[in-house]
């Protein structure tokens, strides 16, 4: 599944045209992209965590990063998207 | 909370209501992990991919098939694999907060009015913005603005080598002469004078590079070329390369129409040529290269036939053809803002219109509520009196006549005038005092005496009017005064032909022969308008206000319905009914009009 799949099946739930769904989806994930860049951490209800690690020391958010150069984004899935992927 | 803040950003930017905006955030996080579900992978474009992996390290789409590995004991989870972009944003941001400087100056006070508050002196100020300008310049050298640098420079080859020649000349003339130690300066110095005449140098050469000669055409070879040709040199001319904003859109066919097409072919090529294969153009789940210009002729020949996508070579305009669905639908953000802005405008021009008619309306409701004793005195009252201001014309024959005619014509009435005051009489009976008996009782003793002497004979009649005059004195001196008091001396009731007219209410108290008096509240052309009025009247549930309908024949005038109600025994308590009633129709009248206004 990719994004114009999505884009179409969102505007086709919700009787809203493709343009205006790619907006939405647009201004949904710059703001959790935002919000992890600025605070290192997002925490979406029923969906899953997204955290910066650090991928020298491991270490979580933006704690020892003095001497690191390299990040990267870990998402770690709630419960009940688990319970959904695994019935 | 990140929902509820974008859920108020995209409530407030599409104007959607909390709920739908929810609804929709809700969706689309939903159907991505159904599409995690589904297809082991979903790949939203700048931000990345949810990738399912199981516990055992084995990736999800390697097998296509999780069920089985589920029933083997492996429990599904997932990787999020972050886009590049997301990435390098991150790690760019980190590192501007790592910067050294950066928490100075964020630290560092950023207006007047707080370096006031820090140091309570304006004369540091500008220290201070000095040092700020200095930290800031430090950290404007930043990473992707060196690369733009390097892209325009890149961008501009023809010029760079060039320049690149002059900076070889003044080293020579350096060597030796001057130490070591300042030779750095000076290389400093060459360097950024080399930087700017580069920039100078360039912009020398834009400005005097001579525009190519576009070849003449002259009006001979315009006309010689049909429509067609214009497609072929559209064909020759060069795309400017666009950097796709997003790769799943590039990858839409272009879908033409079907109709479109065959109008193409008839055109173009009407019996033999290169003709567009239909069948390949309308199916929109094919790709781009399939869609090919094939001709008869050739694939006869075996010939390969020609891909028409790879060099967009062929437009075709179709004057009456429709715009695909799909087409519409993927909109670009700008057209998508300009849309909004457009909305917005009509939404707007719309409110102020529907605003604007509103205020008048309710202006002039405003208006007729404020006017409404006015209006009611003008369109409504004067209907029956200007009736009423012919009848007392008349002379008492008329009114004897109507009641003469009352006594012939007992059909015209709703009920006669004798079962009227039985019924009516009863309840006041029963709620009149002791001594209001007495009054009522010695009122009908003196009712009954002029029925007496119209039963005496006519003889018997001259011989009253023989009477001496001293004994009519003596007679009317034994009638109580009160009846007459009761008759004349209330305020604003006026005596006159047909009975006592009551200018406040504009009513008439006419006097019965039994001694009561009844309201006579209007007078009609017609008995069925008179049994109209009856009828609204009954409709306030005044008690004692039983109508009925008489006939006045007036002569010249025409027939009279005069609608009269109740029977009261004196005029005070029928002016209290007849005050009762103008309220009524009063409170009805504003009723109606609050009625109107709240419709509005």
């Amino acid at each position: 599944m990719n994004t114009v799949d999505i884009l179409s099946k969102v505007a086709e739930a919700n009787k809203i045209s493709t343009g205006r769904a790619e907006m939405i989806l647009s201004i949904i994930f710059e703001k959790i992209s935002d919000k992890l860049r600025k605070e290192g951490e997002v925490k979406i209800n029923d969906f899953g965590t997204f955290n910066i690690v650090n991928k020298k020391t491991g270490s979580t958010g933006f704690g020892s990063q003095s001497n690191v150069s390299r990040n990267y984004v870990v998402f770690m899935p709630d419960k009940p998207f688990k319970d959904i992927i695994n019935s | 909370m990140i929902k509820q803040e974008v859920i108020e950003k995209i409530s407030k930017y599409f104007k959607l209501t909390q709920f739908e905006a929810e609804k929709i955030y809700d969706d689309i996080f939903s159907i991505i992990i159904k599409g995690v579900k589904d297809d082991n992978v979903t790949d939203v474009t700048n931000f990345g991919e949810f990738v399912t992996k199981y516990n055992n390290g084995r990736n999800g789409n390697g097998n296509g098939n999780g069920s089985s590995e589920h029933s083997n004991g492996y429990k599904r989870t997932v990787e999020f694999l972050a886009s590049t972009n997301l990435e390098e944003e991150i790690n760019q941001t980190i590192k501007e907060n790592t910067k050294p400087g950066l928490e100075t100056l964020q630290k560092m006070p950023m207006n007047t009015e707080e370096l006031s508050s820090v140091n309570g002196a304006s004369t540091i100020e500008d220290e201070f913005r000095k040092k700020r300008e200095a930290l800031l310049n430090k950290i404007s050298i930043h990473p992707l603005q060196d690369s733009a640098k390097e892209k325009k420079q890149r961008e501009k080859p023809a010029i760079i080598p060039i320049i690149k020649e002059e900076p070889v000349t003044p080293e020579p003339e350096i060597t030796g002469e001057i130490p070591p130690e300042k030779t750095e300066i000076i290389d400093e110095k060459v360097n950024d004078t080399v930087d700017n005449t580069i920039e100078e140098t360039a912009i020398e050469e834009i400005s005097a590079e001579p525009e190519p000669e576009k070849p003449v055409e002259t009006t001979e070879d315009i006309s010689q070329k049909s429509f067609s040709d214009y497609f072929s040199e559209i064909k020759t001319v060069p795309e400017p390369e666009i950097t796709p904003i997003d790769d799943t859109f590039t990858q839409e066919p272009h879908v033409i129409p079907q109709s479109a097409v065959e109008l193409h072919n008839e055109i173009t090529h009407p019996l033999s040529g290169p003709v567009i294969n239909p069948s390949l153009i309308s199916d929109l789940s094919a790709p781009q290269e399939e869609i090919v210009l094939s001709s008869p002729a050739a694939e006869d020949l075996g010939e390969t036939v020609e891909h028409v996508n790879e060099d967009k070579s062929y437009y075709i305009w179709y004057k009456d053809s429709e715009a695909n669905v799909s087409d519409t639908q993927t909109m670009s953000y700008e057209y998508e803002l300009l849309y909004q802005a457009t909305k917005e405008a009509e939404y707007k021009s719309k409110v102020r219109i529907y605003v604007s008619t509103f205020i008048v309306f309710f202006s002039i409701v405003l208006v007729m509520l404020i006017f409404s004793p006015v209006i009611y005195k003008i369109f409504f009252s004067p209907e029956d009196q200007n009736v009423q201001m012919i009848e007392p014309q008349n002379t008492e024959e008329a009114d004897q006549s109507s009641t003469q005619n009352n006594v012939q014509e007992p059909v015209i009435q709703t009920q006669s005038t004798e079962q009227q005051s039985n019924d009516l009489n009863k309840p006041v009976q029963q709620e009149q005092p002791p001594a209001t008996q007495q009054q009522t009782q010695e009122q009908a003793k003196q009712q009954e005496q002029p029925k007496q002497q119209e039963q005496v004979p006519p003889a018997a009649q001259q011989q009253n009017q023989q009477q001496p005059p001293q004994q009519q004195k003596q007679q009317e001196q034994q009638q109580p005064p009160q009846q007459q008091k009761d008759e004349t001396s209330i305020a604003g009731v006026t005596k006159n032909t047909m009975g006592w007219a009551d200018e406040k209410f504009k009513v008439i108290y006419i006097k019965l022969d039994n001694g009561k008096f009844t309201i006579q509240e209007s007078a009609w052309d017609s008995d069925a308008k008179a049994n109209k009025r009856i009828s609204a009247v009954d409709g306030f549930k005044i008690n004692g206000l039983k109508g009925n309908v008489v006939r006045a024949d007036l002569g010249d005038k025409g027939v009279w319905f005069r609608a009269r109600f109740g029977e009261f025994s004196t005029i005070e308590e029928a002016r209290v009914k007849a005050e009762e009633l103008r309220n009524k129709e009063r409170m009805r009248f504003q009723a109606l009009l609050a009625c109107f206004l709240l419709f509005a």
